[in-house]
């Protein structure tokens, strides 16, 4: 052999190594390399992502159920958009007046009407058919604010509670919104049950890819074993999985999200027409950040999946 | 520097792979290992690379002891050996050039750098020119030849080969000989297994020779 010496030659082999750039580089190769898959392999690789989309899609339809249970209710529930307040029986001109300025400020009400205890109770005698109520010698009732309120939302009410709580002319208000609450406690149901099917079932998910890419990993045990060998490190070996995996998990977020909307779009004619027997137009529409949710946690599990399943196999095929 | 010291291979089923295997190859020596088939010849090349663990007895190489080294430390002693197998180990469905650009691509060396250090190690063993190839066109000596190329483009510091002649001509066998001879001369420490005692005897290299899993001779070379 003429040229350089080995000793030279291994220094300039030193320096011509470029780990950063190659290391990108490698980045980029897995990248086309997992969506060459996809088409070199088109029916394992989208049967994988079809089977993780169904999957997906089960805990975003519950949520999705739940998001239309508050929609419809709020609908529902919007002529409830109103709220008493009773005041102390201490609270004199002056402290109904901050009061009033109070309730003015805030932008959840939108009208108030102030009723007398005089005015109250003419419309009591009247509801309950009593006479002589006008000869009490004092007037038990209070004085009472009638709010409307700028939306039924439970937030909404929520709000102004806490603000009101704190007023002390306030003695109390009608919480009247029961069945918001109920409706807020539906809501809450769905979004757990769905978070813990997305536990659930994202375990199946992590299963699914976990196979698939265990048959991907047997195919290539040769040249994984091969480059062990010759020096890969074991997050070499294991890139290429990690981008399959994330891809397979995205795309079946992808593909979660696409049924859901087709659920949706299905479902769609008697959500119109139930809200529309309100007087108010709503289209069901999914979500934009269930689907990023889907995307999320679909490519975060593949990821997941490429690494336990990665590790243990590419463990046992490079070491002794 | 490669130092067994007392080493055994025992498998699961009882048997001994190696017993008691004790020598030294100094850095930039070259030395050939010989020995029926079975006689414990891949095994012992196995244990080089941290392929394989000794059950028994110390592995060093350049001073390391091979027993106290993590899992994570195997990339780098292992680009420090070239090994050239007894069955090609080549990749069939990649080209050539795809083959011996492995080690480096694999080391983290750009395009530009591989393109012309794959060329170089496939002059050196004849094949220039033939980087477009599939590795299932190519003659079993070729491959043999792509093989080599492969184990030395990284220019390692330990050259091991299992048998690297095993099926080729006499012709070739020493062709392919002399390219590890010439190796030894730029300072690699060879190790080379083979049983084709009339090819080795050709070559002034010590001999150690190994017998149903021991060391049963060793000669030093003859001038």
């Amino acid at each position: 052999m003429s040229g350089p010496t080995i000793n030279e030659a291994r220094a300039n082999s030193e320096k011509s190594r470029r780990p950063l750039a190659a290391w990108r580089r490698h980045h980029r190769q897995c990248l086309r390399g997992a969506f060459s898959r996809l088409i070199r392999r088109p029916v394992g690789a989208w049967a994988t992502i079809l089977v993780l989309g169904v999957v997906l899609s089960l805990p975003a339809l519950v949520m999705t159920l739940g998001h239309q249970v508050e929609r419809l209710g709020a609908i529902w529930m919007s002529d409830a958009a109103r709220m008493d307040i009773y005041l102390a029986t201490d609270a004199d001109e002056a402290a109904r007046q901050t009061l009033r300025d109070w309730l003015d400020r805030q932008a959840t009400v939108a009208e108030q009407r102030v009723i007398p205890p005089e005015e109250g109770l003419e419309a009591l005698t009247e509801r309950l058919h009593i006479d002589g109520l006008e000869t009490l010698e004092s007037n038990p009732l209070p004085w009472v604010i009638e709010l409307t309120l700028s939306d039924a939302r439970a937030d909404t009410r929520l709000a102004l509670a806490e603000g009101l709580r704190e007023q002390s002319a306030v003695a109390e208000f009608s919480s009247g919104d029961d069945w918001i609450q109920r409706l807020e406690q539906i809501r809450a149901f769905f979004d757990e049950l769905g978070w813990w099917l997305l536990i659930l079932l994202g375990m199946t998910v992590v299963f699914v890819v976990g196979n698939t890419l265990r048959l991907e990993l047997h195919e290539r045990r040769r040249e994984i074993a091969l480059i062990a060998l010759i020096g890969g490190t074991e997050r070499y070996m294991l890139r290429p999985l990690l981008y399959d995996g994330t891809l397979s998990g995205l795309l079946g977020g992808v593909v979660a999200s696409g049924l859901v909307g087709l659920a949706l779009s299905v479902t769609s004619g008697p959500i119109e027409r139930f809200a529309a027997s309100y007087g108010a137009a709503i289209s069901p529409q999914i979500d934009p950040a269930l689907v990023l949710l889907l995307m999320t946690a679909g490519a975060l599990l593949g990821w997941l999946s490429a690494q336990v399943i990665g590790r243990f196999y590419i463990g046992r095929l490079s070491t002794p | 520097m490669i130092e067994f010291a007392n080493v055994s291979r025992r498998y699961a089923n009882g048997q001994f792979g190696l017993q008691d295997i004790n020598f030294r190859l100094p850095t930039g020596r070259m030395a050939f290992l010989t020995g029926h088939s079975g006689a414990g010849k891949s095994t012992l090349l196995r244990l080089i690379p941290a392929l394989d663990r000794p059950t028994s007895g110390k592995v060093l190489i350049g001073g390391y002891d091979l027993n106290k080294m993590g899992r994570h430390q195997y990339p780098k002693l292992r680009r420090q050996i070239g090994v050239v197998f007894q069955d090609h180990h080549l990749l069939t469905d990649r080209l050539v050039f795809d083959n011996v650009a492995l080690p480096l691509q694999v080391s983290g060396y750009l395009p530009g750098d591989v393109r012309r250090r794959v060329d170089a190690a496939l002059d050196k063993v004849g094949l220039l020119g033939r980087q477009r190839a599939r590795i299932e066109e190519l003659s079993g000596g070729e491959q043999q030849r792509v093989n080599i190329a492969r184990a030395l483009v990284n220019r390692p510091r330990i050259l091991l080969a299992d048998e690297p002649t095993g099926n080729l001509d006499p012709d070739l066998s020493r062709d392919i000989f002399d390219r590890f001879f010439e190796f030894h001369a730029v300072g690699v420490t060879v190790l080379i297994a083979s049983h084709d005692v009339e090819l080795l005897k050709q070559y002034p290299v010590p001999r150690i020779a190994l017998n149903e899993g021991r060391i049963s001779a060793f000669e030093e070379a003859e001038s």
